[in-house]
């Protein structure tokens, strides 16, 4: 069944410089899931809590129902798919947390509704560059683009892009840290596998687990499923806080003909900290 | 054709939030101790990510008139399905249903909005008259 | 002197502008001829002729701008996109990533993207404005020109405060004039502001550093950090 699996791929066109192609326009699902036993999430609770606003039981969102549909459009013509997503390694979900850096963790959420500081502000409600993890998925396209020495990846949201290097460079320096981390990878038959550090500590994984460190550490693999689909999987290796790696899974799937990329200006438009903690002194915004 | 290199299928299980949570910290924005309710003409409409603006002049009880703006969701995901700038024009009447901001201000997210016949705007699905929208 | 070709599968040689760039100039903060003071370098304007042909209405308005910069620049107060051609001049670099089908600029400024699509699709209609406006591309022989509309009417030029509409419309030109050395040509027309188009050029340089790369100016968190820095604010 494996070799059925990867018969498409042999046929799989290739860049002027000999990549398998995965060029194009994708939605992404997974990636982002539950671990075991997870804490409240303070940010969108479940409707048994009373600081919801999105679940109040009354069957209405925060906003007009039509705002949740467009992503439909970018999904239509998909077939629906049984695929690897959210956390698969450990396959029980229980991640393997540093006891004291699961305890520093819960502490942090219990104050980020009302935040108590910036410090505290989920990171996507600031418009921060979403790392390898965050982005509204549900809403927003990915392209990916290939030349020789390179596969670039542009987000439409909040119009982020990263550059996976495949020219044998090394990383830089470990003075420089970046939200999306520094990417370095080779294509492993029809795998690209993406090796990333330095990142910055600014790196969230979800809702529940709203900081990665600086010792994050990443190993992603993009495996070309058939012609219109990848899959992927990512190895999240974060000494700081965990005894050991972690996975996450999920995968790509192409939209279909006629989908616009549209400009997701994030900042500009963004009211949010200021109507958390009021406009600060002498601004003009 | 079934994929058998994953052994086991698992969707990611987030809670019950709708795609538009996704971004945003909005509970922690907005007071849910805080219903609002306002009545007033669009004033202005901010076709803006992340989350679009509704302004409206709202007259208070003294007559006074208060511009009120309500967050509303991502604008991209309605062009998508066929809505444009201008699917609010300027000067609707219209009632809107929220929770006012924690800063106090007036400012709130826009659970709702009705027009004078009672048609609730943006209720799902394409815009009128345009062609195709989403197949959910 | 070499021309840096690529030949892609089925279609005739193209210059490949794949590589880190960056402008060399004063542009960013005046884009015509101006003098050094505190925190800005002088510079020779990067405008052909000099002179920007505003209507009287917008030249009043972009004295108002300038006289209110340091805190009205949208980009230079707020951190917000700087649109274009603002974004090519900015004083950081740009990687252009060039295939057959598109062509992708991200801006270490802000991480600014463009995603520029070369299959000759036109503008959608109806989209929302953009702060980088919808690019299409399309080759003139061995150029690059670049078709640039559906802006939203809040970015400036530069720091001195010139503007523009909504009804912004740019067409860039990039040139290679040897392996190294982008020509960059924007020409401008706004019928709401300007009487007549107008243009501005400038050369562009390869960044030669050994695995030259761009990195992040999150100018916005940088800004909310010292802005909010003793939030939560009392009422």
């Amino acid at each position: 069944m494996l070799a059925a699996a990867c018969a498409g791929a042999q046929t799989l066109p290739r860049t002027p410089d000999g990549q398998p192609d995965i060029q194009g326009m994708y939605t992404r699902n997974g990636v982002v899931g539950l671990e075991a036993n997870p804490p409240e999430n303070p940010i969108d609770p479940s409707s048994k809590n009373p600081l919801s606003v999105s679940n109040r039981g009354d069957g209405l969102g925060p906003y007009p129902g039509v705002f949740g549909q467009g992503g439909a459009v970018l999904r239509s013509g998909q077939s629906r798919q049984q695929r690897r997503t959210g956390i698969v390694d450990p396959p029980d979900r229980k991640l393997p947390w540093k006891p004291e850096e699961d305890a520093k963790r819960r502490e942090f959420l219990l104050h980020m509704n009302p935040a108590a500081d910036l410090r505290h502000v989920e990171l996507n409600a600031r418009c921060a560059l979403p790392g390898l993890f965050q982005g509204e998925d549900g809403n927003n396209p990915y392209q990916f683009l290939q030349r020789a020495g390179e596969v670039m990846i542009a987000y439409d949201y909040n119009h982020t892009s990263r550059v996976i290097h495949l020219d044998g460079r090394p990383h830089v320096g470990p003075a420089i840290r970046l939200f999306m981390g520094d990417s370095l990878g080779r294509w492993e038959g029809n795998t690209l596998v993406a090796d990333t550090t330095n990142f910055n500590g600014r790196v969230a994984y979800s809702r529940e687990i709203p900081y990665l460190s600086e010792r994050l550490h990443t190993t992603e693999r993009f495996m070309i499923a058939d012609a219109n689909t990848i899959d992927y999987e990512v190895t999240i290796d974060d000494p700081e806080l965990f005894t050991k790696p972690w996975k996450v899974a999920g995968y790509f799937t192409r939209v279909p003909a006629g989908v616009q990329s549209m400009e997701f200006a994030c900042a500009e438009g963004s009211q949010t900290l200021v109507n958390m903690f009021g406009k600060p002194p002498e601004s003009t915004k | 054709m079934k994929m058998l290199f994953g052994a086991i299928t698992i969707l990611a299980c987030t809670g019950a939030s709708s795609p538009v949570s996704a971004h945003h910290a909005f509970a922690a924005e907005f007071d849910v101790n805080q219903p609002v309710k306002v009545r007033g003409a669009v004033t202005k409409v901010e076709w803006v990510n992340p989350h679009a603006w509704i302004y409206v002049d709202v007259k208070d009880a003294d007559g006074k008139v208060v511009n009120w703006h309500f967050e509303l969701g991502p604008p991209n995901a309605l062009f998508r399905l066929g809505w444009k700038k201008d699917a609010i024009p300027v000067g609707t009447e219209v009632e809107i249903t929220g929770f006012r901001a924690k800063n106090g201000e007036s400012v709130g997210n826009g659970r709702s909005i009705i027009l004078p016949d009672g048609k609730e705007l943006f209720s799902g699905g394409s815009a009128p008259g345009s062609e195709g929208g989403a197949k959910q | 002197m070499f021309l840096v070709l690529s030949v892609t599968a089925g279609a005739q040689s193209k210059p490949d502008f794949s590589g880190v760039w960056q402008a060399l100039n004063a542009a960013g903060w005046d884009i015509q001829d101006h003098s050094g003071q505190l925190g800005e370098p002088p510079g020779e304007g990067v405008v052909e002729g000099n002179e920007i042909p505003y209507q009287p209405w917008a030249a009043a308005k972009r004295k108002e701008n300038f006289a209110k910069r340091a805190t009205a620049d949208p980009t230079d107060a707020n951190c917000f996109l700087p649109g274009v051609p603002r974004a090519t001049y900015m004083p950081y670099p740009f990687e252009i990533v060039q295939t057959p089908s598109k062509i992708a600029i991200t801006y270490e400024f802000g991480h600014a993207l463009r995603v520029i699509p070369l299959d000759g699709s036109p503008h959608p209609d109806g989209l929302p404005d953009a702060w980088m406006g919808d690019s299409r591309g399309r080759w003139e022989g061995s150029t690059l020109v670049v078709d640039v509309k559906n802006f939203n009417d809040q970015t400036w030029f530069d720091h001195a405060g010139n503007f523009h509409s909504d009804a912004l419309h740019v067409v860039e030109r990039y040139a290679l004039r040897d392996a190294d050395h982008i020509l960059y040509e924007a020409t401008v027309e706004d019928p709401k502001v300007f009487t007549q188009p107008w243009k501005i050029s400038m050369p562009l340089y390869r960044r030669l550093e050994r695995n030259a790369r761009v990195l992040e100016y999150e100018c916005v968190f940088y800004l909310q950090e010292e802005r909010f820095k003793n939030a939560p604010f009392k009422k």
